[in-house]
């Protein structure tokens, strides 16, 4: 009876419940499930501006008119992917229809909304909003590049240390909020892990597949690519990057991403040569199915399980890049980001803990999680896989 | 094995020039190019001075040319068989011995050879402290977490090596140096650099010299590498400890070794002499792909300890838009990765005799 | 059947293995007294070299008379020795100890006229010497190799009559022919020296006139003529002159330094950057009236900022300056205060910060060649907020590129201060005014105001100060958009003149020549004119100013032509900066001069009293 139960259960259902069996693993993806929280929702968890105030009679809701496009963007992909975990389709339907709708959404603001260009975080502590009939604040008062210059210098003040402004965390070199910028912080975490790991998926599994299905002198030239791209510490790279084209956020993703992708693509090689003496795959091709259909369609779902290990490590090792280059002095400049932070607590004379445990404490979490989960995936797909995969994060 | 070296040492060949081709064309690429601007500091010199400079710096190193006739220029010149050029800069013949020449670096005006040369040693022994060390404590907690399988160590080391695996190793250093290297809290070693300048006058050995004890030049060294490698190290072994407990596991159950113990053996026996040996070869796998992780590692490292290896190099070199030494530094790096695999794989045949190459 | 490894294989394996080590060890530790022993060796040479002139010299008589000399008029300290021999005199003096202190980047070399770094001439100032000095106290120039001189009646010619017992540190002794060569050696193209050669240009010869007399002869009068001369250092002909025929060899050279004063290097042509540290040690064969109380004087290199401090709290290195905020913080830290010294002052050569407004860029004048978009500019930068926020009040506010305590500097100049409603108001005679209601201002072709600001990307307090700046900005309806950059990509925009705006720091001098930045023939070409300024009223002014040599009818020129830059505004004048030190406690006999902190200043006045002495040696 057990024996015929287990069999019905999908491959993939088979994993996740292995998969969630530990303890380790629902931590992790309980913390990494309050990091999206906190990343959706940043602009309304920490920020100036009341959320809702009454004004004379008007009802007004400040903190919609300085979402910036990010803002909104992030918002409706949260929205889309909430609606299409709830429907049944396929999974490549729903991803098509996730990665169709969060681009129309990307044109859309872009083409659309116009929010203020400067922000004066001042007037927010000026009786135009504080004088009203009654607001409702957001929980963190502090929006995270709001240095409170009203204020003067707040630099690096300890959590609590000023009675009459509330600072969990306390502030940081230039007087911001820091709760507010860790939160603020979590969605560049989030986004360049995985981000940066979906582009090295994307690459990995495309070579990889070619590579795989073709050999020959395909597989040569592909492999020889791939030990370029093994060779070139990938840091230094990196380095060499932003060092020579300057800082962004999107091309620090882009980066991490191209230059992570040869242990994906190692992986789906090697599966794919196995499963091109298959005789489904053999049967796909004498029946004339187009490339791309027998690639991602019939050999790709067989290979796919594992992949799930290396794009946990890869996000963990996305996540200590960034925070490696910041701590470099070669990060974001005004953005809120962890490693920033960090790079704060060594910057000054004085050791300043808080500078040091909560951003380092959060990137150590976050990475800490991910390679849980990773574990995890790990023991419950194949014990022996741990051979290979992990190590060349 | 013999062509099947050859055929390894002629493979890296596209793999090193890809390796710099990409990075070169990132420098070419990038919004302020390749230029012998940052040779010429400006301040205080009059214009004529400063084009003369300029001009002088374009053509010793050919940085007026076009990007591609750059590449090949710093190949033929990096190559050690290539064309030779005269005085003038014109290329008069082909020779097959006229040496490497690795060109000057911009930013230090120095031979870039004489410089890798100062700086490689120290990276090199920085990670040949903290190989050893790597694998001495994965194997120990390895295979004891595998004999131990479910049991409390077994779950604690699990636990605690994936958590040191996940520390950055920057809040690991700047912790390690504010704890244990300053006066307010415990100044048992040293904040910066490998030795200090006391030890040039000390004798190599620990010595009594008139009844007072001299650390010599040796101690001094490892009293100052300490943090360093504790640093480069710590995550390596935590990733390797796990790979050691599983591995080891996985031949613990097998029939050899169900085997041995009926022959009666010594339970240490059959761990070490007969799994131990059999679980050695993922390990070797993984050597091969700890050196390029070491070398990002002391990156970071070298920058928090003021140590002056490859890592801070590389960030000067980077920093400095340094066009020769970045792209020696590259290959350089690309090379050594490639050599740790090589030397991988031929560990691999000594550990195991059924591999074999040919 | 495979041979297989026992345990007692391993074994001896492993003690063969220590054995080799062993082995290598001790023999390297061998080589290691030899090279001890060759070093002592070079050093009993020298010293046995020193006897034998010694005594020839008694021999002939020489000796015998300068000593009766030297009794006969007691008072054998010259004047520039004055305050190092008071020092001598003062009651825990000792000599001995060692200066240490750390150098937050590489040295590329040391070799005078190829470095260029700050670092670099730090080190040089205790190896080579010059013909005059200035006295701390009154800032009159004091004689140092040269015992007098005389300015001809046009400013034409300077005469000096030079000591005639100076010697470099390899025992040769330093004469006016050197001088002459000095100035040869750096005139000579095949050199690098471009930076010395554009200041020198100004000098027609440099001829001896007899062994000890050297006169200067200048093609236009210059209002510096006296610095210039009596300030270049002195190269050993016989060293340096054979690097005439290998000028590559001297372009390239790393350590070739060796001069008159109380330091040297222990092997002067032997020093390469890989040494990481640099080290000097005491000349013991210096002229001087007063011997230098070092042994040694070390700088160590490190990068890390809290491993500086880090170290200078472990009493390893002997000073730290520290930024303002550091500052303040580490005055209220016990232990600090325990082991320190600290000073707070305003040297009166500290160097100006400002915000340079480029005025063209690609042919074009930008939005900033208006003045009156440059006024409300520094009308919406708040300096004293500034001042106080970022700076903790460590720094005063400038107006000009002449310092507020400079005859140049005109008092009744006041700096722009904050108004915002000024700004606006000027802004909008310009025309620029919120036209699509996004809080940025727009000019009349619907242009947004918005402009990136460059600054140096490895300076903390910089940073802190541009983001100030730029929610300032954005108060009126200005957007600034921070743009960090690395060194050498600064120069580079700088030289292409590739930026909106730009905030970096001159230094000045006791008289500050404005010439390089603000003389419109500097921005033609290459020069430091870097922001296209032009103004032919006051090119005329600096001009006539340059060529004045007579002090009180140069001054007035100097404050009119403040007067003009103070209405031109090219650059937002920001502040001049504290220097914040903390100095170990053992180190002696520091004082306030108006040179600044008198630790560095040569003759040496510092010193370690015997009971504190670290570093024996």
């Amino acid at each position: 009876m057990t024996k015929h139960e287990v069999s019905r259960e999908s491959f993939s259902r088979r994993i996740w419940r292995k998969t969630w069996q530990g303890w380790g693993v629902k931590l992790g993806f309980a913390w990494i499930a309050v990091l999206i929280f906190a990343g959706v929702f940043a602009p309304f968890l920490a920020n100036s501006m009341p959320l809702l105030m009454s004004k004379d009679g008007v009802i007004s809701a400040p903190v919609l008119d300085y979402l910036t496009k990010e803002d909104v963007v992030v918002l409706v992909m949260f929205a889309l992917l909430v609606i299409l975990a709830g429907v049944s389709w396929s999974v490549g339907k729903r991803l098509l229809i996730f990665v169709v709708g969060a681009l129309l959404a990307t044109l859309l603001v872009n083409a659309l909304l116009k929010p203020p260009s400067v922000v004066i975080y001042d007037q927010f502590r000026s009786t135009v909003y504080t004088e009203v009939d009654w607001r409702v604040m957001p929980p963190i008062t502090y929006a995270p590049q709001d240095y409170l210059r009203d204020f003067g210098d707040t630099g690096l003040e300890a959590p609590l240390e000023a009675s009459d402004r509330t600072h969990w965390m306390g502030t940081e070199e230039n007087g911001a909020d820091v709760l507010s910028r860790m939160i603020h912080a979590s969605r560049i975490a989030l986004s360049i892990g995985l981000i940066a790991t979906g582009i090295a998926l994307v690459i990995g599994v495309i070579l990889g597949g070619l590579m795989g299905y073709f050999s020959g002198v395909v597989d040569m030239l592909g492999m020889r690519l791939v030990e370029i791209f093994e060779s070139i510490p990938t840091l230094f790279l990196l380095l060499t990057f932003v060092a020579f084209f300057g800082r962004s956020l999107y091309m620090m993703m882009i980066i991490i991403g191209v230059t992570s992708w040869s242990g994906y693509a190692r992986y789906i090689r090697a599966e794919f040569l196995k499963l091109r003496q298959q005789d489904y795959v053999q049967a796909a091709v004498a029946g004339g199915l187009p490339l791309s259909s027998i690639l991602f369609r019939h050999m790709l779902p067989n290979g796919v399980a594992p992949l799930l290990v290396g794009v946990s490590f890869g996000v963990a090792s996305a996540i200590l890049a960034e925070a490696t280059l910041s701590f470099l002095g070669l990060g974001l400049v005004d953005a809120p980001s962890w490693g920033q932070m960090l790079n704060q607590a060594v910057k000054s004379s004085m050791f300043n803990w808080w500078m040091a445990v909560f951003p380092g404490g959060a990137i150590f979490l976050t990475v800490f999680a991910y390679n849980l989960i990773g574990e995890a995936f790990r023991d419950a797909i194949d014990p022996k896989l741990s051979r290979n995969a992990g190590v060349n994060g | 094995m013999l062509t099947y070296l050859l055929r390894r040492v002629l493979l890296m060949i596209p793999t090193l020039l890809g390796i710099t081709l990409v990075v070169f064309s990132v420098m070419v690429l990038s919004p302020g190019g390749i230029s012998a601007q940052t040779l010429v500091e400006g301040s205080d010199m009059k214009p004529q001075e400063k084009q003369a400079l300029m001009a002088y710096y374009n053509q010793r190193y050919g940085l007026d040319q076009p990007a591609p006739i750059q590449y090949l220029r710093w190949l033929n010149n990096v190559s050690p068989i290539g064309f030779t050029q005269d005085a003038e800069g014109d290329y008069n013949g082909f020779s097959f011995t006229k040496g490497m020449d690795l060109g000057m670096s911009f930013m230090y005006g120095r031979p870039v050879r004489e410089i890798l040369a100062e700086r490689i040693p120290i990276t090199l022994l920085l990670n040949a402290v903290t190989i050893p060390l790597i694998y001495l404590i994965a194997i120990i907690v390895g295979v004891k977490a595998a004999q131990d399988r479910g049991g409390r160590f077994d779950v604690f080391s699990n636990v605690s090596m994936l958590a040191l695996w996940s520390v950055p190793t920057m809040l690991a250093g700047v912790l390690l140096l504010g704890f244990f290297a300053s006066v307010q809290h415990f100044q048992w070693f040293p904040t910066a650099g490998i030795s200090s300048r006391a030890a040039q006058d000390m004798p190599f050995l620990p010595h009594l010299l008139n009844g007072e004890f001299v650390p010599g030049f040796l101690l001094d060294r490892v009293w100052h590498l300490v943090l360093p490698v504790i640093c480069l190290s710590y995550a390596g072994f935590a990733g390797l400890a796990k790979l050691t407990r599983t591995s080891v596991l996985e031949n613990l159950h097998a029939d050899y070794a169900r085997t041995a113990r009926a022959k009666g053996l010594a339970e240490p026996d059959v761990l070490w002499r007969h799994v131990f040996r059999n679980s050695l070869l993922p390990l070797i796998t993984v050597s091969a792909g700890l050196l390029p992780s070491l070398l990002a590692g002391s990156l970071i490292v070298e920058n928090i300890f003021s140590i002056n290896g490859m890592g801070q190099l590389a960030v000067e070199a980077v920093k400095g838009r340094d066009r020769e030494l970045v792209l020696s530094i590259t290959w350089i790096s690309g090379f050594l990765t490639l050599i740790g695999y090589l030397i991988a794989d031929f560990c691999y045949t000594l550990a195991d005799p059924r591999v074999s190459y040919d | 059947m495979q041979k297989r490894l026992t345990t007692k294989d391993w074994i001896l394996y492993a003690l063969i293995a220590v054995l080799i080590t062993l082995l290598l060890l001790v023999m390297y530790q061998i080589d290691r007294q030899w090279l001890r022993l060759t070093e002592m060796q070079t050093a009993l040479q020298a010293q046995a070299k020193d006897m034998r002139d010694l005594r020839s010299a008694v021999s002939s008589g020489t000796l015998a008379r300068t000593d009766n000399a030297a009794t006969a008029t007691t008072p054998a300290v010259a004047a520039a020795f004055n305050r190092a021999h008071a020092m001598t005199q003062q009651a825990g003096y000792a000599q001995g100890d060692w200066s240490v202190n750390a150098f937050g980047n590489n040295l590329k070399t040391l070799t005078p006229l190829v470095s260029s770094d700050a670092y670099a001439s730090d080190v040089q100032s205790y190896v080579l010497e010059s013909l005059i000095t200035r006295n701390p106290d009154t800032l009159a120039w004091e004689g140092l190799i040269a015992k007098s001189w005389q300015v001809s009646a046009d400013g034409l010619t300077i005469t000096f009559q030079m000591r005639d017992d100076v010697t470099f540190s390899d025992g040769k002794p330093l004469t006016a022919d050197d001088v002459a060569f000095t100035f040869d050696f750096i005139m000579t193209e095949a050199i690098q020296a471009p930076r010395d050669r554009a200041y020198l240009e100004k000098i027609a010869s440099v001829k001896a006139n007899g062994k000890y007399e050297v006169v200067f002869t200048y093609k236009e009068p210059y209002f510096e003529a006296l610095s210039l001369a009596g300030g270049m250092s002195i190269f050993p002909q016989h060293f340096y002159e054979p690097y005439l025929k290998t000028p590559q060899a001297f372009n390239e050279s790393k350590g070739l330094l060796l001069g008159s004063g109380p330091f040297q290097m222990p092997d002067p042509k032997g020093w390469t950057p890989d040494k990481g540290n640099v080290e000097l040690v005491r000349n013991e064969r210096y002229w001087g009236d007063v011997q230098p109380s070092y042994n040694r004087i070390l700088w160590k290199i490190i990068q890390n900022d809290s491993a500086r401090l880090t170290t200078y709290r472990n009493g390893e290195i002997d000073a730290y300056g520290a930024r303002p905020k550091e500052y303040a913080d580490l005055k209220q830290d016990p232990q600090m205060m325990d082991k320190s010294q600290h000073f707070e002052y305003m040297p009166p050569v500290a160097g100006y910060s400002y915000i340079g407004w480029n005025q063209e860029r690609g042919g074009k004048p930008t939005r900033f060649a208006d003045k009156r978009v440059r006024q409300a500019m520094s009308h919406l930068t708040d300096v004293q907020r500034v001042i106080k926020d970022v700076f903790l009040d460590y720094a005063e506010p400038a107006v000009s590129p002449f310092s507020n305590t400079s005859k140049q500097h005109d008092p009744a100049l006041q700096p722009y201060a904050f108004n915002l409603e000024k700004a606006q108001a000027l802004l909008k005679e310009v025309g620029y005014e919120d036209r699509n209601k996004d809080g940025v201002l727009e000019d009349a072709a619907g242009q947004p105001f918005e402009f990136k600001l460059t600054y140096f990307d490895a300076n903390e307090d910089t940073k802190r100060m541009v983001l100030l700046l730029k929610d300032l900005y954005a108060k009126a309806g200005v957007k600034m958009i921070p743009f960090p950059q690395e060194w050498p990509v600064m120069l580079e925009s700088l030289n292409k003149k590739d930026f909106d705006a730009i905030t970096l720091g001159w230094t000045s001098g006791i008289e500050t020549d404005i010439y390089q930045m603000f003389h419109s023939s500097q921005a033609k070409t290459d020069g430091d004119n870097t922001i296209s300024y032009k103004n032919p009223e006051l090119d005329k002014l600096i001009d006539q100013a340059r060529a004045t040599v007579d002090e009180a009818t140069r001054m007035p020129l100097w404050q009119q032509a403040e007067r003009i830059m103070y209405d031109d505004q090219p650059y937002t004048f920001l502040m001049r900066r504290k220097t914040l030190a903390f100095i170990d406690k053992r180190i002696h006999n520091l004082q306030m001069t108006k040179l600044g902190l008198n630790r560095g200043l040569l003759p040496l006045e510092n010193y370690v009293p015997a009971a504190q002495q670290k570093y024996q040696q």
